[in-house]
């Protein structure tokens, strides 16, 4: 089913490399959904649409340079990570990004209940402590369920890192869902 | 698709962060063709080849190396014949003086020295 869906990729890919916008679609279809995941708690709600543009942007532009020694989600979540990198680092010069953050995501999706919204609230201020390293490992991971070898890919970092920075996200997110009275 | 089983109080908390996550709002309705007009004008941009950097790179050292031998050789051919012309020169004098010498010493001895 992967091997398939690589394959895919691939002639997707190719179909682009010879100028095919309408091959590009079916790419941004198929993963626009996943990169708005991986940005959202790294960049919040405000400039999102414009990030997912960017990364998708980059995307074709360095398609060329697309090697296929990995698979193509690899290669865009790396993109998305640089993309909220830079972000990231535009925000920090100009206010406290934290902020920004906790209150864009602030009573952008309210909950059908109060204790689902105290809880979502909860969590994205905890999620908010983390630093980017750790809050990408974590959203890739537990949430995006990726394998850590291939966090270790995309983040350029060793498997034994993507190990210790799990431990370090999940230990202060729980940490902090206590402290707000909350066992998860 | 963890490499290995989490405890319990791990799977909890993935769980946990699965049901609250921060979801995404939608994305505007025209993302998308914004995005594809964005890239209707810009094209992939292919990298520089190693083919299209190195190739010349390669070209280049290799005409400027066989130039400079050649300078090299041209320098040795003319440093040689300046040589071989100096001693040709300087020799051929020294045997021409010579055989001046051996020309004229009898004669300067006259009939008596015979």
């Amino acid at each position: 089913m992967q091997a398939a869906k690589d394959t895919s990729d691939r002639d997707l890919i190719q179909r682009c490399l010879n100028g095919d916008r309408q091959s590009f679609r079916q790419l941004y279809r198929k993963y626009q959904q996943s990169v708005r995941n991986i940005l959202y708690p790294l960049c919040g709600a405000d400039l999102l649409d414009d990030l997912v543009q960017e990364v998708f942007i980059r995307a074709w532009k360095g398609l060329p340079r697309f090697r296929g020694s990995a698979r193509f989600s690899t290669w865009l979540y790396r993109i998305c990570w640089n993309v909220a990198s830079d972000q990231r680092r535009r925000y920090a010069r100009q206010r406290s990004q934290t902020q920004d953050m906790v209150l864009s995501w602030d009573g952008a999706h309210p909950g059908p209940d109060v204790m689902q919204l105290h809880h979502q609230q909860a969590l994205q201020r905890g999620m908010a402590q983390l630093s980017p390293e750790h809050s990408m490992v974590l959203v890739l991971h537990d949430l995006e369920d990726l394998p850590q070898k291939e966090i270790a890919h995309i983040l350029g970092i060793p498997v034994g890192t993507v190990k210790s920075r799990l431990f370090h996200a999940r230990a202060t997110i729980r940490k902090h869902l206590i402290q707000e009275g909350i066992t998860p | 698709m963890s490499e290995h089983p989490n405890p319990p109080e791990e799977e909890q908390l993935r769980h946990f962060l699965r049901q609250y996550r921060p979801l995404p709002p939608a994305a505007a309705p025209d993302l998308e063709e914004r995005i594809l007009r964005s890239v209707a004008v810009h094209r992939p941009q292919r990298g520089l080849s190693w083919r299209w950097v190195g190739i010349p790179i390669l070209l280049g050292a290799l005409l400027g190396w066989g130039g400079y031998q050649r300078w090299q050789t041209q320098l040795v051919v003319q440093d040689t014949e300046a040589l071989e012309n100096f001693l040709v020169s300087t020799w051929g004098g020294l045997l021409q003086e010579e055989g001046l010498e051996a020309e004229t010493w009898w004669a300067e001895l006259g009939p008596e020295g015979s």
